[in-house]
């Protein structure tokens, strides 16, 4: 039976995701349960620095460098990989629970005819059952997903688990990728927030809500963000009036956010907004109204006017660097 | 043009999701089509209306009480609904895509739109393994869509920015939020859903076995509370409350 676990890495343009270290270091963790190893592969076109870096975290690195691997796509992805793994033999995949991560994980599903659990935020193994647990329904019920099989699949939260500790004794192997004909086509990749931090992987994130009160007052949440490092978000109430892109969306309909911090500005707190930064480690919430189902949740709650406390907040904050 | 529209009948999102003893009890919840599977109905409308003609086929796998939400999208435009009963409501997106892809098989769609991911469970497997079993291409997490020379050219929404991505006809298609505005059903269209054609299949007439493997749910429980937290009052109370975040909570 096999025992060791790959992870499958994630980079835009040779740049490493977070997430991609975090599920390193779950592997690392887990192979300790399945008496394996943790191997990394990574693909995409001018590489190595890439694969190198990831080798800095002690373990194998397989790259697969090819200029038809440039953008992803679940076609060439797939292609590659599905000869490695059934030659390697491989007990789980971890990824990181994005967009690519959970086409990629779908995909592998079908072609491996392995079970997947995606947005996992624990993981552990039990007597070589993969356990997962997952939140569901909003996040209002977490559950236990466990799969008792020779392969499965895993996508995890990002900023759920730990950063793995860099560790010597990683190594890199290129494996030549056969890549065949396409039917899906990327024609052209458009980066939005080149130069931002991305929602999903930042520590701090800053969200505004309806009680900014108008379109122009964004920048404030962006200025205060700035202050911090952090990325700024939205309610949907605020991206439905068109104030922002819907790419800034928190929420049941728009990104899930676990950071260290997260702040709400004139945020009520409905139960959608939750679903996406309910995992949050701690939260601040500001808003004029002390029974705003936010402060339920809230760590800090500050019961006052965002338009007089963000400006005093980035003060605040500027003084700190 | 055919075009298929997967939809999936969820516990609302503001519903109370209950859990007694270890289980799951959703009785008491009110059940909606997916949001994302909105958009997918939606555009299949829109595609139609642009072209002249066409033919919406609405697709659902669950309990009996799931035809509710296929009448529900014939009330906003869809044409006809077929239903893959089964006694309980699968949670297995392994089995639900091997029952759709039986399903769609028998109808030949020039296209299948699905949600990018339903919001019950927060899969967002199920459309790809439809595609994957029917040897066809698929595109998920698209925000506009365009429809030409049986092509079809999505913008797929990543982390990052856009992917605009082309695939030939027939593919699987998962909707995103901002694809369009989903519109009401209107009275008319209410009565007219009463008499549209909907048929009902088992699994058994698409011979279709349940999956062997054994993963699954084994357990659910309510996320810990929290308890309460600490509030201020006024504007200048930031001072303090960036003082604790840096000393008490230590994430600054
Ligand atoms: C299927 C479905 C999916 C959804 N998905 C999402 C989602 O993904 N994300 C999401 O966010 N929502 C989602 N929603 C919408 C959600 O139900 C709420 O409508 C939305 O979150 C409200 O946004 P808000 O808190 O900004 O606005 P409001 O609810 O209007 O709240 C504004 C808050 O600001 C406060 N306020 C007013 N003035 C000030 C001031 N000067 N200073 C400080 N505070 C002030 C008010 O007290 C109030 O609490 C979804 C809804 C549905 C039905
Ligand atoms: N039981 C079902 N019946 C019909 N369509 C479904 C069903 N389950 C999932 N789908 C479709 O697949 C999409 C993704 O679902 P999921 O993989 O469950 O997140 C949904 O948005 C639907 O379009």
């Amino acid at each position: 039976m096999a025992k060791d676990i790959l992870v499958i890495a994630e980079h835009r343009g040779g740049n490493l995701k977070k997430v991609t270290i975090e599920a390193i270091g779950a592997a690392k963790k887990l192979a300790v349960d399945l008496g394996g190893e943790v191997h990394v592969a990574v693909l995409g076109s001018g590489i190595q620095p890439t694969a190198k870096e990831i080798s800095s975290y002690g373990v194998p690195v397989f790259v697969f460098d090819d200029s038809k691997l440039e953008n992803y796509s679940y076609e060439t992805y797939s292609q590659a990989l599905v000869p490695f793994i059934e030659n390697r033999g491989y007990k789980l995949f971890i990824m990181g629970a994005t967009p690519t991560g959970r086409d990629l994980s779908a995909t592998l599903s079908s072609r491996l005819k392995a079970p997947v659990a995606t947005e996992v935020t624990g993981l552990k193994s039990e007597n070589g059952t993969i356990v997962t647990t997952r939140p569901i329904f909003a996040g209002k019920v977490i559950s236990t997903f466990a799969m008792d099989s020779d392969r499965a699949i895993v996508t995890i939260r990002p900023n759920t688990f730990e950063l793995s500790e860099k560790a010597d004794g990683g190594s890199v192997e290129t494996v030549p990728a056969t890549i065949g004909d396409l039917k899906a086509i990327v024609k052209e990749v458009v980066q939005k927030s080149a130069g931002r931090i991305e929602l999903t992987e930042a520590d701090i994130v800053v969200s505004g809500g309806r009680g900014i009160r108008e379109q122009g007052n964004y920048k404030m949440i962006e200025d205060l963000a700035e202050a911090i490092g952090a990325a700024a978000g939205a309610s949907r109430a605020i991206v439905d009036a068109g104030w922002v892109d819907h790419s800034n969306q928190v929420g049941q309909t728009g990104k899930t956010v676990s950071p260290k911090l997260y702040i709400a500005v004139g945020i009520s707190g409905a139960i959608q907004h939750l679903a996406g930064m309910s995992t949050s480690k701690v939260i601040v919430a500001i808003n004029t109204n002390p029974d705003a189902p936010i402060f339920k949740i809230a760590d800090y709650g500050i019961v006052a006017d965002a338009l007089q406390t963000v400006p005093l907040m980035i003060e605040e904050f500027k003084k700190l660097s | 043009m055919k075009i298929a529209v997967l939809i999936k009948y969820c516990p609302d999102s503001e519903a109370a999701i209950n859990v007694v003893s270890g289980k799951l009890d959703t009785s008491s919840a009110k059940f909606s089509v997916s949001p994302y599977d909105e958009y997918a109905c939606e555009e299949a409308l829109k595609i139609i209306e642009s072209q002249g003609s066409g033919e919406a086929v609405v697709f659902n796998v669950g309990p009996e009480k799931n035809g509710k939400g296929l009448r529900d999208e014939l009330a906003r435009g869809a044409d006809r609904a077929v239903h893959i009963v089964t006694e309980k409501e699968i949670t297995c997106p392994e089995f639900t895509s091997r029952l759709l892809a039986a399903a769609l098989k028998q109808e030949n769609p020039d296209l299948i739109l699905c949600g990018w991911k339903g919001i019950d469970y927060d899969l967002g497997i199920t459309g790809t393994k439809v595609a994957e079993k029917l040897g066809i291409p698929h595109v998920m997490v698209v925000s506009k869509l365009t429809i030409a020379d049986g092509k079809a050219i999505c913008t797929r929404q990543v982390d990052s920015g856009d992917e605009i991505i082309e695939v030939p006809l027939p593919a699987v298609i998962g909707a995103q939020k901002g694809l369009n505005e989903p519109r009401y059903p209107s009275l008319k269209g209410i009565m007219k859903a009463k008499k549209k054609p909907a048929s009902q299949i088992t699994p058994a007439q698409l011979g279709v076995e349940e999956p062997t493997g054994k993963a699954m749910y084994t357990g659910f429980t309510f996320p810990p509370s929290k308890s309460a937290g600490k509030k201020f009052e006024g504007p200048e109370s930031v001072v303090e409350v960036v003082r604790l975040l840096r000393e008490e909570a230590k994430v600054i």
